[in-house]
């Protein structure tokens, strides 16, 4: 899932050396934290969040019986 | 990314090609040229003048790389992408790309909002790779499509549509279709697009927009 959400974040922003994934695992499930350049954060959240809402779809039909929250930061 | 590019000279454009392909390690199919220069033969080296050429690295089709970004999006999501098909998609805006991929129907989704999701990020993808100068522009979105998911949803969609129809046609009152994605708003504005009783339009704001089916005022 983590290789997944790299190679979508990689593809999307203008700096993809800076981007990492990060997972944590906890009791419900995993929280993957993607960081990117200051720069991009827009790319990957997208107008009105598109982008970021795809990802998260993306990310529960590729495993739906985990829980995987995706989340953003800079 | 820049582009990798020559310029090279020759007894003849063809000569001074061959010699810009040695250069950039290129075959003849992967590269576009112009003449900057057209030359001369001479006589025995005298008044000859070679002929110069600048020759560029072709960068690929959008659809290579929309289709290569494809394959390896389901391949990391556990799946193999057999298979793609281009085709129209119905206006000039929008490219059909059919997917197939066996076993990866439930990527689409019950609702089919997964296979909307990979193709907002595909058209993501794109664009940055077009933006980057590592492929041809696209000057379309792509409407995805998965193992037939799209187009069933679709067929679904036209049921539903023809079915109030039916009623508006015999009420002679305008009847609301439940909220639908622009794409599959689409679906039904194209149904009726030649109808000579009914009309069709949207109202309300996203994500709640939906289609009108009305009878064709006088």
């Amino acid at each position: 899932m983590d290789e997944l959400v790299a190679f979508i974040v990689t593809h999307l922003v203008e700096h993809p050396e800076a981007a990492r994934v990060e997972r944590v695992a906890d009791a419900k499930g995993s929280t993957l934290t993607i960081s990117v350049a200051p720069g991009d954060v827009g790319q990957v959240i997208g107008r009105q969040g598109r982008v970021i809402k795809a990802i998260r779809t993306l990310v529960h039909h590729a495993d739906p019986r985990a829980h995987h929250r995706v989340q953003v930061r800079a | 990314m820049n582009r990798r590019e020559v310029e090279s000279e020759g007894r003849s454009a063809e000569e001074a090609i061959e010699r810009a392909l040695v250069r950039l390690d290129l075959p003849r199919d992967r590269v576009e040229w112009e003449q900057l220069e057209a030359g001369r033969p001479g006589f025995l080296g005298l008044g000859s003048r070679p002929f110069r050429v600048r020759v560029w690295e072709k960068l690929p089709e959008a659809t290579e790389v929309a289709a290569s970004l494809l394959t390896e999006v389901i391949r990391l999501a556990g799946f193999t992408l057999q298979r793609v098909e281009w085709a129209p998609a119905g206006d000039e805006e929008h490219v059909l790309l059919k997917a197939y991929a066996e076993g990866a129907d439930g990527l689409a989704g019950r609702h089919r909002d997964g296979l909307d999701a990979l193709q907002v990020l595909l058209n993501a993808m794109v664009q940055r790779a077009v933006k980057d100068g590592t492929c041809q522009a696209l000057g379309q979105r792509i409407v995805l499509d998965l193992n037939g998911a799209r187009a069933r949803r679709d067929e679904a969609v036209r049921a539903q549509a023809r079915s109030l129809a039916e009623q508006v046609r015999a009420t002679g009152q305008a009847a609301v279709l439940k909220t639908m994605n622009a794409h599959e708003r689409k679906v039904v504005h194209l149904l009726f697009q030649n109808d000579p009783e009914l009309s069709t339009h949207s109202e309300g704001e996203e994500p709640n927009r939906h289609v009108v089916i009305a009878p064709r005022s006088e």
